[in-house]
């Protein structure tokens, strides 16, 4: 929570005239029914019209205030609550750009959009009601408290209780329902879950004939749910007749006891009818801040889990290497330390075996990085033109449009996407989200044209090829053996490294062989393994 | 479709009925106790002037009508919550049933976030909305009702000016309402991009970084993050209007009000506490007419709601053309010992394009046949029509001779074994998953079948062997494939079906499991698409499919005789042509 202020201090004033006005406006609230019992003592009872009229129109003037003050009040609001959420998701931003790899890894993109979206959305919302009703509803329980105090000191007590015995009973009864409502949340998951994993795997279930027994075990989950509403609307049914009964309970008690008063001349009847209204004003307001403490309690967990994601990129201390990551790490340091310029390398292993490490720690590793092109095993591109995608570190320069084409149309040459380009229509032409308007092996290739562009010293790529037919495989390498770039390939696939200069054997994070495809054919038992498994042996 | 609601929960009337009842006396009692206050303060004259005897009598009424009022509404409440939850969770039972037995297509046609939101967020929209709207839209109008008989009865007068005056607080909401529905137009649009940038940013986050692109990134994202600051303000500001210039309608409506009351209490036609208790209705009557305004909104909404809930409900079970008691389709099945299977001539096309077209083919009893080409020219459309996931157009496909138009789906799956791309487990422990569909299955037969497999081992080093919960985070894809080839092993069904069955897994885990699949197949019907050649080579019949069509159809020697696309296929890919290469 400590967190979000440090947000808001951009927005100290906002923040501080909010709930300031909304406390003026409580007050010529309070107001209204002391000039009620003021009409009623003086005016009818002392048959004043003109003070009659006077009163009234002191009334409309003082809601004409009080609404200015609340518009005032809601403007401040609403600028410190959105200019917050501003605040905290251009800070989010940055630290997701600035972030170290693991922990990304670690807290996984699905979370990290939550947060940005639902979770900033929440906290704003919260802030909102919290600046405009926090300090208005406990201000308007507390004042009517001591306005019905300067009516009469005794009478107070009556009121006093009832607000604190409302205060418990409404307290008791979210302290009873709100856990429940999770374990109802949670019980509405697995339904989720369940719906999500039969819609996923329809054609299976269809094939293994499990229909019914899905129907039975959603039936079962759907019943669970069912008790547990009930339960907790045992609980929570209580509160408004409660809440109900209380108010009016101290109604009785206040026409019991200001009648004794009035009888005894200490308390009028327009007074009476005073803390009669106070009375109903702390009802409403306690019924506000009993749904406010609700939204404020979705508000909390989530700018924690927001805090949590800002304070770990802020973190600096690097996890610990894992021994695989240190195996690789050795070999990197001492396979690939000196490569020749122009030099051809294969990776390769099965899956799971660290090519992917390798590659990732070699970039990381790299002294400059903008000598490197890198195509990652994973494809991610914004929704931008697809020249805004290849010629993606060129973005904030401007001019030089022409050069840029030209470099664009190099790159895609050379990792065949030209002809992706031109059923596109043309490299201006507009990718959507996550370029999902384009299938695997498409984006494979704008991946590689990508890491091209840059025309870099050293090329990574990590499987590109793997979802590709054999042909297009076969003339990307050859453009890439072709150039004279140094290249590193890795890849599960034979076909992908045969031809390289030198191939490295990885399996398990460690360095199994290295040496040309003849060398390892003859002398490495995994590398002519896969290899015979992607070539069989004519029988 | 409200009179089908209404006729669907027939037992549930008598409980709403009793429900409105409860709401009408609490209502009314509820009501009652201005009226009674009133009377109360009539007794409060002034000082030496109380009676006192007059005060407890209206005491002890009011204290009846309190509690009478509070438990009316206590039983309303337990009643409400019986019928939304009860038909909420049918609704529920019943939109999952019909999902579950639904035609493939309609999978097809509709997002995953489209189901869970019509079985979850739909049906809550119905039982909320529609039944708790009814009940406040009856109490707000009995309300109006009530609290005009009884201002008439203190006031006629007062009462003609409060029913002038109160419209002009609602037509205040209403005005303020529609004008804010733009502004949260603009934000969800706002919000909407913001989403897409910044889940692009997110998933692009390595490359930026290694491409030194940050600055753009954070430029692009800020324009966004202010436009969607701006949109905020504007719905924030304007949504948060309603509540104080409402208040302030009210509270000028009120001035008004006390001062005509004053008026008439100096003329003598208004006890002070006839007026208090016009004052304290006076004030409540806009909240009825609030009320109902914004339960019509809710009510439109939960119609729609009700609709796409029947529309789920009502989607065709693919299971009900041929039910499985239908005798004549027991029959069709029992009847079958001879395992072949044919195509003639059949051709499928969805949505008005040809998906396959002519395709004609007979794999006899206990063969393989392998079907290849590139992806999207049809090759998993042959199995989808042989499991009868979709209905074919022309042609006639056969098993054992018998039209499977004449079988019903679960008899004509309950033959079939299959297994598909992404390894599929359903929630729950490994022997669930092992024995799903397998009904007559043992603990034991598991077992023996995961050791068949070489599953036995690893899931043995689970944290409770076959009874550990199946989750992404223990089991790796390859052992969540080694769990469905065990399962097919245990099914032991006459035809298997194998499609791209292990295209995610690696060449040299590949091997290890052809050895569980060659067990798996021995002796049956089996269909296997894959593209790599490997897979499919030793198969009796291969098929090559293009563009819908069969192209070549034969043994592997026959078909690379032919020196056709199988050949050209099969070149790209085999030893000789790589080692003239390296």
């Amino acid at each position: 929570m400590r967190f979000v202020l440090k947000y808001m201090s951009a927005y100290k004033k906002e923040s501080i005239m909010a709930p300031l006005f909304k406390m003026l406006e409580a007050i010529f609230e309070l107001l209204v029914p002391f000039v009620v019992a003021a009409i009623i003592d003086n005016g009818i009872g002392g048959g004043n019209v003109s003070y009659i009229i006077k009163m009234a129109v002191l009334m409309i003037a003082v809601a004409l205030i009080g609404a200015c003050v609340a518009l005032t009040a809601q403007f401040f609001a609403a600028k410190a609550a959105t200019g917050t959420a501003y605040a905290i998701r251009k800070d989010l931003n940055n630290s997701i750009l600035n972030m170290d790899k693991g922990r990304y890894r670690q807290i996984g993109k699905a979370t990290l959009l939550t947060r940005m979206t639902s979770d900033v959305n929440q906290v704003q919302n919260a802030l909102n009601l919290f600046l405009r009703l926090f300090l208005r509803s406990p201000f308007i329980v507390i004042g009517a408290f001591v306005m019905s105090m300067l009516i009469d000191a005794k009478m107070s007590i009556v009121i006093g209780s009832v607000i604190v015995v409302l205060a418990i009973c409404i307290y008791a009864v979210m302290r009873i329902t709100l856990p429940r409502i999770n374990d109802i949340q949670k019980r509405i998951d697995t339904l989720i879950n369940r719906i999500k994993n039969d819609y996923g795997g329809a054609k299976v279930i269809r094939g293994f004939v499990i229909q019914d027994d899905e129907k039975d075990k959603f039936e079962g989950e759907v019943s669970d749910l069912y008790n547990k509403q009930l339960t907790v609307g045992r609980v929570s049914n209580i509160l408004n007749p409660l809440t109900f009964a209380l108010v009016n309970i101290g109604i009785i008690l206040i026409l019991y006891f200001g009648g004794g008063k009035v009888d005894t001349g200490t308390l009028s009847t327009g007074e009476v009818v005073a803390l009669l209204n106070y009375m109903s004003q702390i009802l409403i307001e306690l019924i506000k801040m009993a749904s406010l403490i609700v939204l404020l309690m979705k508000g909390i967990p989530s700018a924690d889990r927001i805090a949590h994601v800002i304070d770990m990129s802020d973190n600096t201390d690097t996890i610990e290497d894992t021994p695989v990551v240190k195996s690789i790490r050795a070999v990197v340091d001492n396979n690939l330390k000196d490569i020749e310029k122009g030099e051809k390398i294969g990776i390769i292993g099965p899956t799971g075996s660290g090519k992917s490490l390798l590659l990732s720690v070699y970039m990381d590793n790299a002294e400059n990085k903008s000598k490197i092109g890198y195509v990652p095993q994973e494809d991610s591109f914004f929704a931008g033109s697809i020249a805004e995608n290849i010629a993606i570190n060129k973005l904030s320069e401007d001019g030089e449009k022409e050069s840029v084409d030209a470099d664009v149309k190099r790159a895609a040459d050379l990792s065949e996407f030209t002809n992706v380009i031109d059923i596109k229509g043309g490299a201006d032409s507009q990718l959507n989200k996550g370029a999902n308007n384009l299938s695997t092996g498409q984006k494979k290739r704008l991946a590689l044209a990508r890491a091209l562009y840059k025309k870099p010293d050293i090329l990574l790529m990590d499987d590109v090829t793997n979802p590709l037919d054999m042909i297009t495989e076969r003339t990307i390498i050859d453009n890439m053996l072709g150039s004279d770039m140094s290249v590193i390939i890795a890849s599960q696939k034979v076909s992908a490294v045969m031809r390289a200069d030198r191939i490295l054997v990885i399996d398990g994070g460690r360095l199994i062989d290295e040496g040309n495809h003849n060398e390892l054919l003859v002398r490495c038992e995994l590398y002519s393994k896969m290899y015979y498994a992607q070539y069989p042996k004519a029988n | 479709m409200l009179k089908r609601l209404i006729s669907d929960y027939k037992n549930y009337i008598w409980i709403f009925v009793l429900s409105l009842l409860c709401a009408v006396v609490s209502t009314c009692l509820s009501l009652f106790v201005p009226i009674l206050m009133g009377q109360g303060m009539d007794m409060i004259v002034g000082a030496n002037n109380v009676d006192f005897d007059g005060l407890i009598v209206v005491i002890r009424k009011m204290a009846v009508a309190i509690m009478l009022s509070a438990l009316f509404l206590w039983f309303m409440n337990g009643l409400n919550n019986r019928i939304v939850y009860g038909i909420s969770s049918d609704l529920r039972q019943r939109a999952f049933k019909s999902f579950v037995d639904c035609k493939l297509q309609f999978v097809d046609e509709h997002s995953e976030g489209d189901v869970i939101s019509r079985i979850i967020v739909d049906a809550d929209g119905v039982s909320d909305g529609l039944l708790l709207g009814f009940n406040q839209f009856f109490i707000g109008i009995v309300t109006i009702i009530i609290t005009l008989i009884f201002m008439i009865r203190v006031n006629v007068i007062l009462a003609i000016a409060v029913v002038i005056l109160t419209p002009l607080s609602i037509f205040v909401a209403r005005f303020i309402a529609t004008r804010c529905n733009v502004y949260f137009d603009k934000q969800a649009k706002a919000r909407a991009f913001l989403t897409d940038v910044s889940s692009d940013i997110i998933a692009m986050k390595q490359v930026i970084n290694y491409e030194g692109a940050e600055d753009y990134f954070k430029k692009r994202f800020d324009n966004v993050n202010g436009n969607v600051e701006e949109a905020s303000r504007r719905a924030t500001y304007y949504s948060s209007l309603t509540n104080p210039m409402t208040r302030l309608v009210n509270a000028i409506c009120y001035a008004l009000m006390t001062l005509l009351g004053a008026y008439f209490a100096l003329e003598g036609s208004i006890t002070i506490g006839g007026l208090t208790s016009f004052l304290a209705y006076a004030s409540q009557f806009a909240k009825p007419f609030n009320d109902i305004s914004s339960v019509v909104t809710e009510l439109q909404n939960s119609v729609v709601c009700l609709g796409r809930i029947y529309e789920l409900i009502d989607t065709p079970s693919e299971r009900s053309e041929l039910t499985v008691t239908d005798e004549t389709s027991l029959d069709n099945v029992n009847g079958i010992t001879n395992y072949d299977i044919t195509f003639d001539k059949v051709s499928f096309g969805y949505n008005e394009k040809d998906v396959i077209t002519d395709i004609t083919f007979t794999i006899p009893n206990g063969k393989k046949m392998g079907i290849v080409g590139a992806s999207g020219c049809g090759k998993t459309t042959i199995m989808k029509l042989l499991l009868k996931y979709y209905n074919y157009g022309g042609g006639r496909i056969s098993i054992g001779g018998t039209d499977i138009k004449d079988m019903s789906v679960d008899e004509l799956r309950s033959m079939m074994g299959l297994m598909l791309q992404e390894p599929f487990l359903i929630n729950g422990t490994v022997l669930d998953n092992i024995l799903m569909g397998n009904v007559n299955s043992t603990r034991q037969d598991a077992i023996n079948a995961a050791k068949e497999c070489y599953a036995h081992d690893f899931i043995m080093n689970l944290y409770n062997g076959y009874d550990s919960i199946v989750t992404d985070e223990n089991l790796s894809e390859g052992q969540k494939q080694l769990i469905c080839i065990t399962r097919l092993m245990l099914r032991d069904s006459k035809v298997v079906l194998l499609d791209e069955a292990t295209s995610s897994i690696d060449v040299l885990n590949e091997q290890l499991i052809q050895k569980a699949f060659d067990k798996i197949m021995s002796g049956k019907t089996t269909i296997v698409v894959a593209h790599r050649l490997s897979t499919v080579k030793d198969a009796d019949i291969i098929m090559v499919i293009d563009g819908g069509q069969i192209k070549e159809l034969g043994s592997h020697s026959e078909l690379i005789a032919n020196k056709g696309l199988y050949y050209k296929l099969y070149n790209a890919q085999s030893i000789d042509d790589v080692q003239k290469l390296a």
